[in-house]
């Protein structure tokens, strides 16, 4: 078995590797779940800072026009706050270049005024508190205020781009540039007002989250395999039951059976059905061992009289009539043994072909009949029994050698045992549901002790009678496994009034 | 020395008869299980070669039925050659075991054998002072010279050898050494033991008038 891998290790494989998508899949949505819930949370605390800090500006534009229409002039923030100043060197350009944008800012725009809550939340403490940064901007993208100190690292990009600076549609807009989620706004008069706040230690906490997650998927993979280990190995245990006995078969131990106990259901079925194939496997040999062994049984009495003979005649000088004696004794034993090794050999290709309808065709069971009454005249008439055959012809489909012999074997046996004077029947009848062929005589019948056995190989009845007129005590074994190969039967009855019929019945399907 | 052979294959029936009968024995033969057991109860067989599937009644059965008279020994002649078919055989009774086909030189060595063994007699040779008789060859000799015997004087000299210091009787002589066909002239036994003493050229046997003849040696 080249490049197989194991069920055990295939089966192993593959759950292994759908419990980690599995597991993947699932740590993976875990770590997106926790995030969308992070940027949810975050933006909407930005959201409402941006909101805060966009309608305190309008607020402030709207007072800062009072004021400006009262003073003329601009004035500083309420309590000293830097106020807005020019937008930090660190931002790129400002999108004073977006296409349709205003071009420049209106050079005599005057400062903003926050409200000392807005102002507070641009200050030190809160901006900390909250890692955010704020910043406003104009129309045209001139900064008009933002959170002192430090700003974002990496800055913060201008937070018109990619959005024309036209936008005044006030909806809430995200983005994340480096460590920094973004919140932005653009107000119906077309400024922008950005919330900025530091993710860095949510993102390294998330970091360690989808760390912490990854190491639990691991170790839940590392534990699924395990047990998916121990849940295979026991399933698979009865294959390797049922390797285990096929090995033994195959190494000539035919009593070897699957266990059939403590099994699953589907492999039961197929314990039972390879333990029934072992048995009669085992069956078929145990035939074939006592077949052998019987056929070597029935030739060692004929051996041992050649033997004998031989050895006997070579011992000394005889006369010539005694050698011709051994030699008539050795000529006859050796036909014997002919017949029955002949009888042996049709046996063995009846049992051959038993399995298959390989070698049937069409043929009349009467022709046959005609055949073997001819071929049996000469017995029949030295004997001065009657043979009568049936006159309808009767189809059927088999193989003609081995029916003829059938034919042959019942009716020369009828002949041999039937006294001097008998008649021998060849009956044929065919029904809608069988062909049943019927060899009758009035001889002397079957003894009741022997019925049982007729038809067992080498079984002879009244052995030493017929031992000589080369019976083999095989025929009607043969004859009985001819049938068989048809799918019939062969029995054995008392014909009424005396004598033996035996009836192959042959069901038609 | 008188032996019975059970076998249903008469051919061999009738080979191991001619072949048992040229080597000196008398032989009767039966070819079913009831006809042997009859016959080996109705007389005291020297040997039984007997087989073990026979017709009627088989050989383990006609044996078991015979030894509760009879310690006739019986060799087993069979095709049987299992170890269980030689066990159960030997403990039925039987004193040896012959599987089919056989050496026919193995059978009598192997009746003579047991012929010996069943007289206490452990060696193929009998010393009678200056007689000896080979048991093995069937020959004689005298004084270092061999005496040529014919068969039926041979085995009349040798029964008479195994049997030596008793008396036997000429029914028993009759009984041992000719078989069912052989027509038993009541003079005839006087014949070979006369032809006997002739060759013999001593008086190892002698005549006890009215009972039989006598080895005193």
């Amino acid at each position: 078995m080249p490049r197989t891998i194991s069920l055990q290790l295939r089966l192993q494989l593959w759950l292994g590797v759908f419990l980690t998508v599995l597991i993947g899949a699932f740590g993976y949505a875990t770590y997106r779940l926790e995030a969308a819930s992070f940027y949810h949370q975050t933006d909407h605390l930005l959201d409402s800072r941006v909101a805060l800090v966009a309608s305190d500006f309008r607020d402030s534009e709207h007072s800062l026009l009072a004021v400006r229409d009262a003073d003329g002039g601009g004035t500083a923030p309420a309590d000293g706050h830097p106020g807005p100043s020019p937008a930090p060197s660190f931002l790129p350009p400002l999108p004073g270049t977006v296409p349709g944008a205003v071009a420049a800012p209106p050079p005599d725009r005057p400062p903003v005024l926050l409200s000392p809550e807005t102002l507070k939340l641009f200050s030190d403490d809160t901006r900390d508190r909250f890692a955010v940064w704020d910043a406003v901007w104009d129309a045209n993208g001139t900064l008009l205020a933002a959170s002192p100190g430090e700003l974002p690292p990496g800055g913060v990009p201008d937070p018109v781009f990619p959005f024309p600076a036209t936008a005044r549609d006030t909806e809430f807009r995200h983005l994340t540039r480096g460590d920094w989620r973004i919140a932005f706004r653009f107000t119906e008069t077309g400024d922008c007002v950005l919330v900025a706040h530091n993710i860095r230690s949510d993102l390294s906490r998330l970091a360690r989250e989808a760390l912490c997650i990854g190491a639990a998927a691991i170790a839940a993979v590392l534990l699924g395999l395990g047990g998916i280990a121990m849940i295979v190995r026991p399933a698979l245990r009865p294959l390797h039951a049922i390797s285990a006995t096929a090995r033994r078969i195959a190494a000539g131990d035919l009593s070897a059976r699957i266990p059939e106990t403590r099994t699953p259901r589907e492999l039961a079925v197929l314990s039972a059905d390879l333990n029934r194939t072992f048995a009669s496997l085992d069956a078929a040999f145990a035939r074939q061992r006592q077949f052998t062994s019987d056929a070597a049984h029935e030739l060692r009495t004929p051996i041992a009289v050649i033997l004998s003979e031989t050895q006997l005649a070579l011992r000394r000088e005889h006369t010539p009539e005694e050698y011709r004696e051994t030699l008539r004794t050795c000529e006859e034993t050796a036909q014997d043994m002919r017949n029955l090794t002949e009888s042996l050999l049709q046996l063995a290709r009846v049992d051959v072909r038993a399995g298959g309808q390989a070698g049937h065709a069409p043929l009349d069971l009467l022709d046959l009949a005609r055949k073997a009454a001819e071929t049996l005249r000469p017995l029949a008439e030295a004997k001065g029994t009657e043979l009568e055959l049936p006159d309808t012809p009767c189809p059927f489909r088999g193989d003609r050698s081995q029916l003829l012999r059938l034919l042959l074997n019942l009716a020369g046996n009828a002949i041999e045992y039937a006294p001097p004077g008998s008649r021998v029947r060849i009956l044929l009848l065919r029904t809608p549901s069988a062909i049943t062929l019927a060899v009758a005589d009035n001889g002397p019948g079957i003894a009741p002790a022997d019925l049982p056995h007729i038809f067992d190989r080498f079984y002879r009845a009244s052995r030493s009678r017929t031992r000589d007129s080369g019976h083999s005590g095989i025929g009607l074994a043969l004859c009985k496994a001819i049938a068989e190969a048809h799918g019939g039967t062969l029995s054995a009855s008392p014909t009424p009034g005396g004598g033996a019929t035996f009836t192959a019945a042959f069901p038609l399907s | 020395m008188r032996l019975l052979i059970v076998e249903d294959d008469t051919r061999l029936l009738r080979t191991l008869n001619r072949a048992l009968k040229e080597e000196g024995y008398a032989v009767d033969c039966a070819e079913d299980g009831e006809e042997g057991l009859r016959k080996a109860t109705e007389l005291d067989y020297d040997l039984i070669l007997l087989d073990i599937m026979l017709p009627k009644r088989d050989g383990l059965s006609l044996l078991a039925e015979l030894r509760k008279t009879k310690k006739t020994p019986v060799i087993f002649l069979t095709a049987r050659d299992t170890a269980d078919d030689r066990v159960k055989g030997l403990d039925q009774g039987g004193d040896d075991y012959i599987v089919k086909p056989f050496d026919l030189a193995e059978l009598f060595a192997r009746v003579r054998a047991l012929i010996r063994r069943s007289r206490n007699e452990p060696s193929p040779n009998i010393v009678l002072g200056d007689v000896t008789i080979d048991t093995l060859s069937k020959t004689v000799i005298v004084g270092g010279q061999p005496v040529i015997l014919t068969a039926r004087e041979y085995s009349i000299l040798e029964y008479l050898a195994i049997h030596h210091k008793r008396i036997v009787t000429r029914s028993e002589l009759y009984e041992h050494l000719f078989d069912d066909y052989e027509d038993t002239l009541s003079n005839l036994l006087d014949v070979h033991v006369y032809n006997i003493r002739k060759k013999l050229k001593t008086p190892l046997i002698t005549t006890r008038r009215g009972y039989g003849y006598t080895i005193d040696r």
